[in-house]
C-alpha cells in the first residue's frame, strides 16, 4: 500500500467520515447500558393498535379496483363489446315491456273473422290473416254472415274506393269508414254473399282489380302460371279491343321470343299463333290481346326447344275474395308484425328469441355464480387446511378423469328436463377447475414475505384471504365466470341437441337454435336457424372477450 | 375406476323403470316386478355393483335392452369403433400440422397480422357453442361445394365435413397452446443469452424455442388420440355417423339404461387411459421429468 495513492487517502478519509458521524449520533440518541438497565415497565404504555394504520405501513393513494377499471378502459374492444353486451342484456328485459309484444308461448291463429288487405303502390292486393292494426277491432261481425275487412291503400291514392260483387257478378261501390285508432287504415263489414272486393283510389285511377291476365314461365321447370294480379311496373293499355283479353307473357331470357298457340276449352279445338309484341319498360315481358273463346295458350321458345309444361290461361279472373284465413300463422318470414318470424306452430320468434336470452343467461349467470361461491370457498379450505388436502385431491381425480360432457349428460338424463336440472348439471363439475386453481395459488401465496409481513402486523387470518390472497385471483375468477357464462349456453344448445334439453314450453336459445335445425333444409325458413345463431354467437363472443379482457386488468402483475 | 362405475352406477339405478323393457307400456306391474327381479335389479345394491364389475372385467357389459333387443352390448359397439377411429384420426391428422403450424406463425408474428387473425379465430372457436357452427358448416358446406350431407358407406366425399367440423375446434386449442409455450419461452434467459451470442434466428426458434414448446403439447396427444375413439358426439349424430358418439346420443333419447351405462363406462375408462398415456409420454419425451419424483404439473 503506497502513501502517495490517491485512491487509499480518499477512501480513508471517508471511512472516518462515516465513523465520526455514527458516533456522534451514537452519543446523542442511544442510552448508555447503565441507563438502560434504571429503566421499568412502568414508564411505557402500549400504543394504541389500528388495524388500518398497521396495514398502512406503506401507504400510497393506489387502489386496486379503480386501477383494474383503468386497465379496462384502455382496452378499446373490450369496452365496445361490454357496451352490446350490457344493451343486449338490457333488452332482453326491457323486451317484455314494449307494447304489442306476443306471448313467447301462444300459439298464434289467423283472425277467425277479419282480413287485413295491404295495397302496394303498382295496385298489387295482399291478403293476410295477421293483425296489422293496433288496438281493439272497430266492430264486432257475425263470422257465419260477413266477414270485417281492414284496407291500407297507399298515400297519393286518397280516400280508396271500395267495390264488392258476386261471384262473376256486377261490381258496386261501398263505402269504407276510416279507422279512428290507425291511421291510414279503412275498414267495411263483406258480407258472405259478395266475398270478391277490389279498391280503386279517389279518383279511380288505380285500381286493385284489373282486367287483364299474367302469365309466367319458370326458368328451371318450365311450369306455366297463370293470375289476374298486376304483375308489370307502369301503367295498363288501355284501348283493348271488345272481346278479348289483354294478356301479358313472361318468359325466360334465353327462350327468345316465344311462340303462342292459342285454344279453346274443348280439347282439339282449333287453334291459332297469336303474335305476343315486346312490353316497354318490362324486361322479358310481353303482350297480346287473346280472343275471349281462345283461353288456352301454349308456350313454347323461339327455336321451339323449350316448351311451357301446362298451358296458360288467359282470363280475368273474379277481385280478391275476402275470406278468413284458418290454421297457425305458421313460418311466416320476418314481416312488420312479427319481427322475426314465425316458428312451425306459429309462435312469435322475436318474444321466444329474447325470452330464450333471458332464461340462456339466467342459467349462465346462475352457474358462474355457483361455480365461483362454491369454487372459491372448496379451494381456499383445500389450500388452508392440510387436513382436507387428501380427501379434495382424490375427490378432484375422481371428476376430473371423467369428460365433462358425459357428466353432464348423465346428470340431466337422470333428473327431469327442467331449468333446474341444467343448472345443477352444468354445476357439477364447473367448480372443480376453479377449486384447484384457488387452491395451488393459496399454497404459493400463503406462506410468502408480504403475508408473513401482514401475520406479524396482527392482521386476522380474515384479512389476509380478502386482502392479500383473493385480488391475486381475482382476475382468473373473473375469466372462469365470465367464460363459465357461454359454456353454459353452448352446454344448454348441445344438450338441447342430444335431446336432454328444456322442455318447449321454456324458450331457451338452445331449443331456438335446434328448432331451426331441424327446418334448415328448406331455405326459406332458415331465417329461424340463424337469428337465433347470431344473436347467440354475439352474446358468446362479447361475453368471452369481455372476461378475457377484465381478467388482463384485474391481474396485478399488468397495474404498473 | 371402480369408485367411477360405482357412482355412475348408483346414479343409473336412479333412472326411470322403462329403461329396462322393450314394451314398457304393456305391462303390469306384477310382470315388470317380476321383470326387475328376475334381471336382479332388485337386489342389495353393492351386489349388483359388484357383478357388474365382474362381469366388465370379463369383457361382457350385459345386454341392451331397447336399442337392439337382447343384443350383446360389446357386439353392437365393436361394430362401431372403427369408424369412429377413422374419422377422428382423419381430422387429427388434419389439425395437429395445422394447429402447430398456426401456432408457431402466430407466435413469430406477435402483435402482427397472423397474430390478431389466428387470435379472431381462436376467439370465435372458443366462445362461439360447436353446436351452432357445426350446424353451418354442415348447412352451406352440403350447400356451395355439393358434398353429401349426411354418412354414406364407402363415399369418403361424405367424411370431409365432418372430419373438418371435428378439426376445427382443435387446431384453435393446438394453436393456443402453442402459442402461448413458445411466447413463454421466448421470454427465458438462456434465449436471450442465444441471441446474445450469434445464434442465428432460425436455429433459435426451432431448435429452442419450438422443442421445448412442443413437450408440454404432447401430453395432448395420446388423449386425444383415444377420444377419436369415443368420437365426437354431437359431430357424429349430427352426419348420422354410425360410431360411438352418435351411439351414446341414440340410446339415451332410447332411454336403454344398460348401453348408457356401458357406454359411459368405456367413454371414462378411454378418457383416464388417455391422461395417463399422456404423462408417460411426458415423461419418454422430456428427459427432465422423471417418475420418482412426484411431479405436479398440469
Amino acid at each position: 500500500m503506497s502513501k502517495y495513492s490517491i485512491k487509499d487517502k480518499v477512501s480513508a478519509k471517508l471511512e472516518n467520515n462515516i465513523t465520526e458521524n455514527t458516533q456522534s449520533m451514537a452519543e446523542k440518541d442511544d442510552l448508555t447500558p447503565e441507563e438502560i438497565a434504571k429503566l421499568t415497565p412502568d414508564e411505557f404504555e402500549f400504543v394504541e393498535y389500528d388495524e388500518s394504520e398497521a396495514e398502512r405501513a406503506g401507504y400510497s393513494n393506489y387502489s386496486y379496483w379503480r386501477s383494474t377499471v383503468r386497465m379496462f378502459f384502455k382496452n378499446k374492444v373490450a369496452v365496445v363489446n361490454l357496451v352490446i353486451m350490457l344493451v343486449l342484456v338490457l333488452f332482453t328485459f326491457i323486451q317484455p315491456l314494449l307494447p304489442n309484444q306476443f306471448d313467447p308461448n301462444v300459439v298464434n291463429r289467423y283472425d277467425e273473422d277479419t282480413v287485413w288487405m295491404v295495397v302496394d303502390e303498382d295496385g298489387k292486393a295482399k291478403l293476410s290473416g295477421i293483425k296489422y292494426t293496433d288496438g281493439d277491432k272497430a266492430v264486432a261481425v257475425n263470422k257465419d254472415v260477413e266477414t270485417l275487412a281492414y284496407v291500407q291503400a297507399p298515400e297519393d291514392w286518397g280516400t280508396p274506393q271500395l267495390y264488392v260483387q258476386e261471384k262473376g257478378g256486377v261490381a258496386e261501390p261501398v263505402s269504407a269508414t276510416a279507422d279512428a285508432n290507425n291511421p291510414g287504415w279503412y275498414y267495411i263489414v263483406v258480407s258472405k254473399g259478395k266475398p270478391y272486393m277490389f279498391v280503386t283510389s279517389e279518383d279511380g285511377a288505380k285500381t286493385t282489380y284489373f282486367e287483364a291476365c299474367w302469365i309466367t314461365v319458370d326458368e328451371e321447370t318450365a311450369g306455366v302460371t297463370s293470375s289476374s294480379s298486376k304483375q308489370t311496373s307502369g301503367d295498363l293499355i288501355t284501348d283493348i279491343p271488345e272481346g278479348t283479353v289483354l294478356t301479358y307473357l313472361q318468359v325466360p331470357a334465353s327462350w327468345g321470343t316465344p311462340h303462342v298457340m292459342a285454344g279453346g276449352v274443348m280439347r282439339g279445338s282449333e287453334s291459332t299463333e297469336i303474335e305476343f309484341l315486346p312490353l316497354e319498360g318490362n324486361d322479358g315481358w310481353y303482350y297480346a290481346f287473346v280472343p275471349a273463346e281462345q283461353m288456352m295458350l301454349e308456350i313454347t321458345s323461339e327455336n321451339g326447344e323449350y316448351k311451357g309444361k301446362n298451358k296458360g290461361v288467359a282470363r280475368v279472373t273474379d277481385p280478391s275474395e275476402i275470406k278468413p284465413q284458418i290454421g297457425f300463422i305458421e313460418n311466416q318470414k320476418p314481416n312488420s308484425v312479427f319481427w322475426f318470424g314465425t316458428n312451425n306452430i306459429g309462435q312469435d320468434l322475436w318474444s321466444r328469441m329474447w325470452s330464450g336470452t333471458r332464461t340462456s343467461l339466467f342459467i349462465g349467470i346462475v352457474v358462474a355464480l355457483i361455480e365461483a361461491v362454491v369454487g372459491i370457498l372448496v379451494g381456499l379450505l383445500w389450500g388452508y387446511v392440510r387436513k382436507l388436502d387428501f380427501l379434495f385431491t382424490e375427490i378432484y381425480n375422481i371428476i376430473n378423469n371423467i369428460p365433462t360432457t358425459i357428466i353432464l349428460i348423465l346428470a340431466s338424463y337422470v333428473m327431469r328436463p327442467s331449468v333446474q336440472t341444467i343448472i345443477i348439471a352444468m354445476s357439477l363439475t364447473g367448480w372443480i377447475g376453479l377449486a384447484r386453481f384457488i387452491r395451488n395459488q393459496v399454497i404459493i401465496i400463503r406462506d410468502r414475505d408480504f403475508n408473513l409481513a401482514s401475520r406479524c402486523l396482527g392482521t386476522p387470518t380474515r384479512r389476509v384471504i380478502v386482502k392479500n390472497l383473493l385480488p391475486q385471483m381475482v382476475s382468473v375468477v373473473m375469466l372462469r365466470m365470465a367464460l363459465a357464462i357461454p359454456g353454459a349456453i353452448g352446454s344448454e344448445v348441445f344438450l338441447a341437441y342430444i335431446g336432454l334439453g328444456l322442455p318447449i314450453s321454456i324458450p331457451s336459445l338452445g331449443n331456438l337454435v335446434n328448432n331451426g335445425r331441424s327446418l334448415m333444409m328448406a331455405p326459406s325458413l332458415r331465417y329461424q336457424l340463424i337469428i337465433p345463431a347470431v344473436i347467440l354467437s354475439i352474446i358468446t363472443v362479447c361475453f368471452y372477450l369481455v372476461g378475457n379482457a377484465f381478467s388482463d386488468a384485474a391481474d396485478p402483475k399488468n397495474h404498473v | 375406476m371402480v369408485i367411477l362405475i360405482t357412482v355412475i352406477f348408483i346414479l343409473l339405478r336412479a333412472m326411470p323403470e322403462e329403461g329396462y323393457f322393450s314394451n314398457y307400456e304393456k305391462m303390469s306391474p306384477q310382470q315388470i316386478e317380476v321383470g326387475l327381479r328376475k334381471m336382479g335389479l332388485k337386489d342389495p345394491l353393492y351386489i349388483q355393483v359388484g357383478r357388474f364389475i365382474i362381469n366388465a372385467v370379463k369383457g361382457d357389459l350385459g345386454i341392451s335392452y331397447r336399442y337392439r333387443i337382447n343384443a350383446k352390448i360389446t357386439d353392437i359397439i365393436g361394430s362401431k369403433i372403427g369408424i369412429s377411429m377413422k374419422v377422428g384420426i382423419a381430422s387429427m391428422l388434419l389439425s395437429l400440422p395445422l394447429g402447430m403450424g398456426l401456432g408457431v406463425l402466430m407466435a413469430r408474428s406477435k402483435g402482427g397480422i397472423a397474430d390478431k387473425l389466428g387470435n379472431a379465430y381462436i376467439v370465435f372457436i372458443q366462445a362461439v357453442p360447436n353446436a351452432v357452427y357445426f350446424i353451418f358448416i354442415q348447412l352451406y358446406g352440403s350447400d356451395w361445394f355439393k358434398l353429401s350431407m349426411l354418412y354414406k358407406e364407402g363415399d369418403w366425399t361424405s367424411l370431409i365435413l365432418p372430419v373438418i367440423s371435428l378439426a376445427l375446434p382443435s387446431i384453435s386449442s393446438y394453436a393456443m397452446w402453442l402459442r402461448r409455450y413458445m411466447v413463454d419461452e421466448t421470454n427465458k434467459d438462456y434465449i436471450k443469452l442465444a441471441r446474445a451470442k450469434g445464434v442465428p434466428n432460425s436455429t433459435i426458434w426451432f431448435r429452442h424455442v419450438f422443442r421445448n414448446s412442443v413437450v408440454p403439447m404432447v401430453n395432448l396427444i395420446p388423449g386425444s388420440i383415444l377420444l377419436t375413439i369415443s368420437g365426437s358426439i354431437y359431430v357424429e349424430s349430427l352426419y348420422s355417423i354410425p360410431g360411438m358418439g352418435g351411439l351414446l346420443v341414440d340410446v339415451i333419447k332410447r332411454q336403454d339404461n344398460n348401453m348408457v351405462l356401458a357406454l359411459v363406462v368405456i367413454f371414462a375408462a378411454l378418457s383416464i387411459l388417455g391422461l395417463l398415456l399422456g404423462d408417460l409420454l411426458m415423461a419418454i419425451v422430456d428427459p427432465r421429468i422423471s417418475f420418482t419424483k412426484k411431479e405436479g404439473s398440469r
